[in-house]
């Protein structure tokens, strides 16, 4: 017998247990471990006649081909510039609003402002690319307003323009995530103890004071956390959003991996796939390896900082 | 409290600045709202802002008069109400077995659902997979792979293992079986976590696009954020328009009023409209969701 008395007792008592796992479990093998197996094909020129077990192996060969590929170079830069654009632009942004939220007075109006920030964020990009579109059309708004404002003579053709693409992508990343991502902040603003700020008082400290020397200690710890998520996460420069946004005229500068794979699915070549799943690889091994490290630094960082 | 001056003046600042982000927020929804009940033409002229100028229902009489549309909204709403109901009862299901600290082979199935949070064979061979087992061209597809999500999976266990042991123990002890405990004690003790796992289930099942773009190449499987995304790329106007009669010499009466601007605003607005009506009411369990998600980042 492999196991013991114990263990058989308690396999005989959860019988049962194993019955709720089954499902879920099989769901997972199924479509998260299978095609982490199905990752063989990047070792392959994948026929989907053979299938993965008969397609002939070709070695490195497939990671030769992207790594000289021009799309890749391409769609490598474009996903760190995009991403660290955003990195630098809307990452500051929601600590700046949740300190602000928290210096509103009437609790009616803060609860407010916060239900119609948050909103943006549980909508698709399919939908919030759909408005933009329209608001920066040549009859949107957007060009309305300019023109009667006398900024521009002409309507602007905003989303054409390689030369403005970059800034509304930031702008609209802003708009649907920077209140969903205050929530973050205003949970940890919480967790501060009230004796802080009345020792603080007592002592002089005005609101301003109060903000630097105890809000933003207090919220330290939650900054350099989703700061390591993001900079781990530098690969993803926002798929839906990129999809969704893009068009022809800005296809050179929008192209991140993540459309470069998809756009591989989709041009409905089979040479391709096996092209397109060591692309997607690539960037799930970097971004796993990235996730890895940055967890492990702040780990070290925390304990010294913290403990 | 008394403020000083320099208080007030940043009061007044703070307040200004996050009244225009909220109203920045809102508006763009007025806006399309506005755009979709105005008359198609009438739009093309511009200055339309908070109202519309040329009231019309056309726009969505034309929309429902579309078969493809209609069946579009069907599929959102099969797999929203079909995919997050039983998502939840298969991810309370798992999230139950591993509730038991002393189940032999707990760490087996927890490993299970960590990895895949953060590692994953990536969109091709997924689709592949997904091929090979007939699910494309399939509706079930929209449903099948969503039913485990490991993320609601810790989100439940989190709350199952705030119950008191005891009480399970108890009833135990009084002969009910693990199934009747899950049904008759921990589910119902698990109400608020389920709220919030089947309404963020809803909500990623009626926004997601990519299936229907990767999975179906049967534009009359698409559901209603896929066919949205390609009328407003133009990838799918023709088809769209030719449906609709509006281009043949009969059509160009009816075209008069309708342009395909205006169509694609209401459509957004239909495709929008299931979030504005459950987000009063649902907002709670969302923030919910993201704490407890930022807790275990």
């Amino acid at each position: 017998m492999i196991f013991s008395k114990e263990t058989l007792r308690l396999l005989k008592k959860y019988r049962t247990m194993y019955l709720f796992l089954i499902p879920g479990a099989l769901i997972l093998i199924i479509f998260a471990y299978l095609p982490m197996g199905g990752l063989v094909m990047v070792f392959q020129r994948y026929d989907p006649v053979s299938g993965f077990l008969g397609s002939k192996w070709v070695g490195f060969e497939n990671f030769r081909r992207v790594f000289s590929s021009p799309v890749f170079g391409r769609a490598l830069r474009n996903t760190l510039i995009i991403s660290g654009l955003k990195l630098v632009i809307t990452f500051p942004m929601p600590i700046i609003f949740s300190l602000m939220i928290n210096e509103l007075r009437n609790t009616n109006f803060k609860k407010t402002v916060q239900t119609i920030i948050y909103l943006p964020n549980f909508v698709s990009w399919v939908i919030v690319a759909g408005i933009w579109y329209s608001l920066l059309s040549t009859e949107g708004v957007v060009n309305q307003i300019l023109i009667n404002l006398k900024v521009i003579k002409d309507p602007v053709l905003f989303m054409q323009r390689k030369d403005l693409f970059y800034g509304i992508i930031v702008f609209t990343e802003l708009w649907k995530s920077l209140g969903y991502n205050t929530i973050f902040y205003m949970a940890a603003i919480t967790t501060i103890p009230v004796e802080n700020y009345e020792a603080a008082m007592i002592d002089g400290a005005n609101r301003w004071k109060q903000a630097v020397y105890i809000t933003l200690p207090g919220i330290s710890s939650t900054i350099a956390l989703l700061f390591i998520m993001q900079v781990s996460g530098i690969l993803n420069a926002g798929f839906d959003q990129m999809w969704t946004m893009s068009n022809l005229a800005v296809r050179d500068i929008a192209d991140i991996l993540d459309t470069a794979v998809l756009r591989t699915l989709t041009s409905g070549s089979v040479d391709d796939l096996s092209i397109g799943a060591a692309l997607g690889m690539f960037k799930s091994v970097v971004g796993l390896l990235l996730f890895i490290v940055t967890n492990w630094v702040f780990k070290k960082c925390n304990q010294e900082s913290f403990v | 409290m008394r403020l000083t001056r320099g208080e007030k003046i940043f009061q007044a600042f703070d307040i200004a600045i996050l009244t225009t982000f909220a109203l920045l927020c809102i508006y763009p929804f007025i806006y399309v709202i506005a755009l979709s009940f105005n008359d198609g033409m009438d739009a093309m002229r511009g200055g339309i802002y908070l109202f519309p100028r040329k009231f019309t229902l056309e726009n969505y009489r034309r929309l429902f008069e579309d078969r493809r549309l209609v069946g579009s909204f069907l599929i959102s709403v099969f797999r929203t109400v079909v995919g997050a109901a039983l998502g939840a009862l298969v991810n309370a299901m798992f999230a139950y077995g591993i509730s038991k600290s002393d189940l032999p082979f707990r760490k087996f199935f927890n490993w299970m659902i960590i990895i895949p949070m953060y590692f994953s064979g990536g969109i091709i061979p997924y689709f592949l997979v997904c091929k090979a087992l007939g699910l494309t061209n399939n509706v079930l597809v929209y449903v099948i792979p969503w039913l485990a999500t490991p993320f609601y999976i810790m989100l439940l266990r989190i709350s199952i293992k705030e119950l008191p042991e005891s009480l399970e123990e108890s009833a135990y002890i009084d002969g009910a079986g693990y199934g009747r405990i899950f049904f008759k004690i921990v589910l119902p003790l698990c109400l608020p976590a389920m709220a919030t796992v089947i309404l963020l289930g809803g909500i990623a099942h009626w926004n997601d696009w990519l299936d229907g773009t990767i999975m179906m190449s049967n534009s009359r499987l698409w559901p209603m954020q896929t066919l949205l995304l390609h009328i407003l790329q133009g990838t799918d106007m023709m088809s769209f328009f030719k449906e609709r009669n509006l281009s043949t010499a009969g059509g160009m009466i009816r075209k008069i009023r309708i342009t395909p601007e205006s169509l694609k605003m209401a459509m957004l607005v239909i495709t929008v409209l299931p979030i504005f009506m459950i987000y009063p009411f649902a907002q709670r369990y969302f923030i919910r969701g993201i704490m407890i998600g930022s807790i275990k980042g």
